[in-house]
């Protein structure tokens, strides 16, 4: 009865405020507390984790680099009807564009904005000099030594640096780069020349005829590598971009003057060809899919119409579904070998099953590399499942090829992600009392249908962990099938690393990166859903 | 698990058969690690059983795979490349472990102990964000780690290996001490509190102690992560960053010798040590917190 009483006055704590403010205020308090505690680590997750994946996803679709070519072309490009050839404007542009695009470097640097009309684009830097008149008359801004002075600061900090001879060297490098990257939109261009005569330059003195030598040589090295990235990325467009830019350059430096629709087309045929302008529009955009596509054996074709690429190209398809079946395989194979074990492990009193449990955990904390290695002993022609064989009147010149293919890495797979599977099937398992299996049997179920209608339904959510586990951690594998696979057990993530590391077609492998991802990420929150993330352990 | 007497002969094969097909799987999952042990002892520089070792001739095994391992390069006979740099590779790989290691720990229990508070907002997000470097291919954490600290000048450096390394160790201890965190009783810290304990005394001197297996094993886990991370140190390590995985890597891909034997020896009765350890641990803490071993 006192509750009724109590409850028309407001509840006041020892301190007078009303009890609902002091607990919303403790709740305040307790909320602030726990997020100041995840705020250190989980903004250095943020930073070094979602942030350079971000990264690297944006890498997928950016198609800026382009835009640095193809300027003038790009600025004029939207008034071509596209129905037939362009016309001389477009022909003018894309000459401009690619015999002079260090005048673009030029001005780029003082962030002018590209006009088609602006005489600068008309004038021509005398071969073997004098640079300096002509480059002040693109872009007058280079007059005034306040413009060098950032650049120099660069040089002069990499030449005062101390350390050991290979450090100097190191730190010269790397202002060279840094140069370039300042004045150009290419991280791997070096500006040695500049960097060399920045170094003799007082600072205070007009600028002269050396240093604008300097800057013309670097920004028309700097275009000779920008016109050989943009013509690689071309290529993935359209197929034969990269030789007509690369015969182009050389055939562009004869013609002296218009009209320039004829000279084009006489240097090169495929400039008469409209499904090269027709290429050519795709690119403008800062944006592309064209990497999406790719990644999935697709391309836009003239019409602007998703197609399959040809015949000979096609690759990917079959890789996604190669490492979907081997994922699969793998999973099958390790949920049938785990099953029982995990079985018995649960069913085992303690002090048997403690030896076995070891048994599954010591490979889940033996480096990977080293149980690799361990197979490449196993399998190898002339390794110790092959020697055992013919141990056993096996033909010898018939030796099993174990390794380097499909088969080997589906074996070294399983065995490295059995524990995945076995652990969460058994922590399950260990929670069903045996009570009920005996129940089912004294109500007169034979064993197998006990198994079937009573055991097996309860152990299925650990079942749903470990596949689903399994399969995550398999579909990205990169190791394995690196150093087991050889030729047909090569994966995405594989294809992944070769367009990191050798082709350096940065925007496919972000792509395939990205696709990768997103399948991956489902997979995780259907395992959220299923298991709950909180429920993951480990041992 | 043994056999009821009443059980039919049917029951008793099948029962066979299941214990047969468990033995191949634990047979299948320790045996490639057991072969590598007495392999990596041969004289000889093939990478399978002799003869002469099967049958027991002293003759057969020496030390001297171990010697070239340490860089000890006076062996008349060997063919392969002899450097000191597994020993190089080991000492980088303890150095980036144990200070990637240091870092994740302190972040993960800072993560673990908030996240364990009864009320935190988006527990379940930031839960999933904490473990997803664990979920999230190696290869596509390594191509955007590349990318992102390409223009932060941490490419080929120490720490830009040390703080990727820390991501990748991050999710264990959060997971390990979030789980011993489940049966913490709560009053201990509010009487702790009440005794007049200042909020970090109280942790050091209470909860810490308790928490403590679920954080070394943690910090285990971290560790190992790290010390067996390959695919990392490929992309942002430089060529000069030699560490123990990177050196099995070339190794392995151009021609193994048994001096990888011999590593990968030293690696499993490591990983045995600490196995053991991480299992000791997981005892005591079920024991420290009145969970009995059912």
């Amino acid at each position: 009865m006192a509750n009724s009483a109590s409850s028309s006055a407001p509840l006041l704590t020892a301190d007078g405020t009303p009890l609902k403010v002091g607990l919303q205020r403790s709740l305040r308090r307790s909320k602030l507390k726990a997020a100041g505690l995840v705020f250190p680590p989980l903004l250095f997750l943020i930073v070094l984790f979602i942030v350079p994946i971000g990264d690297l996803l944006t890498r997928s679709v950016d198609d800026t680099r382009i835009n640095y070519q193809l300027p003038l072309t790009f600025a004029l490009i939207d008034n071509w009807d596209r129905k037939e050839l362009p016309d001389e404007s477009l022909y003018e542009a894309v000459f401009l564009d690619l015999s002079s695009i260090n005048k673009f470097l030029i001005k780029h640097n003082f962030g002018a904005a590209v006009d088609p009309k602006d005489p600068a684009w008309t004038v021509s830097i005398p071969r073997k000099g004098p640079y300096r008149d002509a480059i002040l008359e693109i872009a007058p801004d280079w007059r005034s030594p306040a413009n060098w002075l950032p650049l120099r600061a660069i040089a002069v900090q990499a030449s005062q640096a101390t350390g050991a001879t290979i450090d100097l060297r190191k730190a010269k490098i790397k202002a060279e780069f840094t140069i370039c990257k300042d004045l150009t939109p290419l991280e791997n261009a070096s500006c040695s020349n500049l960097y060399r005569e920045l170094l003799k330059w007082d600072g205070t003195s007009e600028p002269n005829e050396v240093l604008f030598k300097a800057l013309f040589k670097d920004l028309s090295y700097a275009a000779k590598y920008l016109i050989g990235k943009s013509s690689t990325r071309m290529n993935y467009e359209k197929p034969g971009f990269k030789s007509l830019l690369k015969k182009s350059g050389r055939k562009f430096e004869k013609i002296e003057e218009g009209p320039y629709k004829e000279a084009l087309i006489k240097a090169d045929k495929r400039w008469g060809d409209i499904d090269f302008w027709k290429a050519l529009i795709t690119m403008k955009d800062p944006q592309t899919s064209v990497y999406y596509l790719n990644s999935l054996d697709r391309k836009w074709d003239a019409d602007r119409e998703i197609v399959m690429q040809p015949e000979e190209r096609r690759v990917y398809v079959m890789l996604w579904e190669r490492t979907f079946w081997l994922s699969l395989i793998v999973t099958l194979g390790c949920l049938v070998l785990a099953y029982p074990v995990a079985h018995l492990l649960a069913t085992l009193p303690l002090r048997h099953s403690n030896l076995l449990m070891i048994c599954v955990l010591m490979p889940f904390w033996t480096s990977l590399l080293v149980r690799i290695v361990a197979w490449m002993v196993m399998l190898r022609s002339e390794g110790v499942v092959n020697d055992t064989l013919v141990a056993f009147g096996w033909p010898d010149e018939s030796r099993l090829q174990l390794m380097y293919n499909f088969t080997g890495t589906v074996i070294v797979m399983i065995q490295i992600l059995l524990p995945f599977m076995i652990l969460p099937i058994y922590s399950v398992m260990k929670t069903i009392p045996p009570s009920y299996m005996r129940a089912a049997q004294n109500l007169g179920a034979p064993p197998s249908l006990a198994f079937l209608r009573v055991y097996m339904p309860q152990t299925l959510p650990g079942v749903g962990a470990g596949v689903i586990l399994v399969f995550i951690v398999a579909i990205g594998y990169y190791i394995t099938p690196e150093l087991v696979g050889g030729k047909d057990g090569r994966l995405i993530g594989n294809m992944v690393a070769y367009h990191m590391q050798k082709s350096l077609n940065w925007g496919l492998a972000s792509a395939m990166g990205a696709i990768l991802l997103v399948g991956i990420l489902i997979l995780y929150w259907i395992y959220d859903k299923v298991v709950g993330i909180d429920n993951m352990k480990l041992g | 698990m043994a056999l009821p007497s009443y059980a039919t002969p049917a029951q008793r094969i099948w029962h066979y058969i299941y214990l047969a097909m468990c033995s191949i799987v634990l047979f299948f999952l320790v045996m490639p690690l057991l072969v590598v042990i007495p392999i990596s002892f041969t004289s000889t520089p093939f990478l399978q059983f002799t003869p002469e070792m099967l049958r027991l001739d002293p003759d057969a095994f020496s030390l001297r795979w171990y010697r070239i391992m340490m860089g000890d390069c006076s062996d008349p006979g060997i063919t392969t490349v002899c450097s000191d740099n597994w020993k190089i590779g080991a000492l980088n790989s303890l150095k980036i472990g144990i200070t990637a290691t240091v870092l994740a720990t302190t972040l993960g229990i800072l993560a673990a102990l908030g996240l364990s508070r009864p009320i935190m907002p988006f527990r379940k997000l930031i839960m999933a964000m904490m473990i997803s470097p664990l979920i999230v291919p190696l290869i596509i954490t390594a191509s955007g780690t590349f990318f992102f600290f390409a223009r932060l000048d941490l490419v080929a450096t120490f720490w830009g290996l040390v703080l990727a390394h820390t991501i990748l160790g991050l999710p264990f201890v959060v997971i390990t001490v979030t789980a011993t965190l489940v049966g913490f009783d709560t009053n201990l810290t509010k009487a702790a509190a009440s005794l007049g304990g200042g909020p970090i005394r109280n942790f050091f001197k209470v909860q810490m102690p308790l928490i403590l297996p679920g954080v070394i094993s943690g910090a285990l886990f971290a560790f190992i992560t790290s010390f067996d991370e390959v695919v990392i140190v490929l992309f942002v390590g430089g060529p000069d960053q030699i560490t123990l995985p990177r050196q099995m890597w070339s190794g392995v891909r151009q021609e193994i010798s048994p001096t990888i034997l011999s590593v990968a020896t030293i690696l499993v009765i490591m990983s045995i040590c600490l196995l053991t350890t991480v299992e000791m641990l997981r005892r005591r803490s079920e024991r420290l917190r009145g969970i009995r071993p059912s």
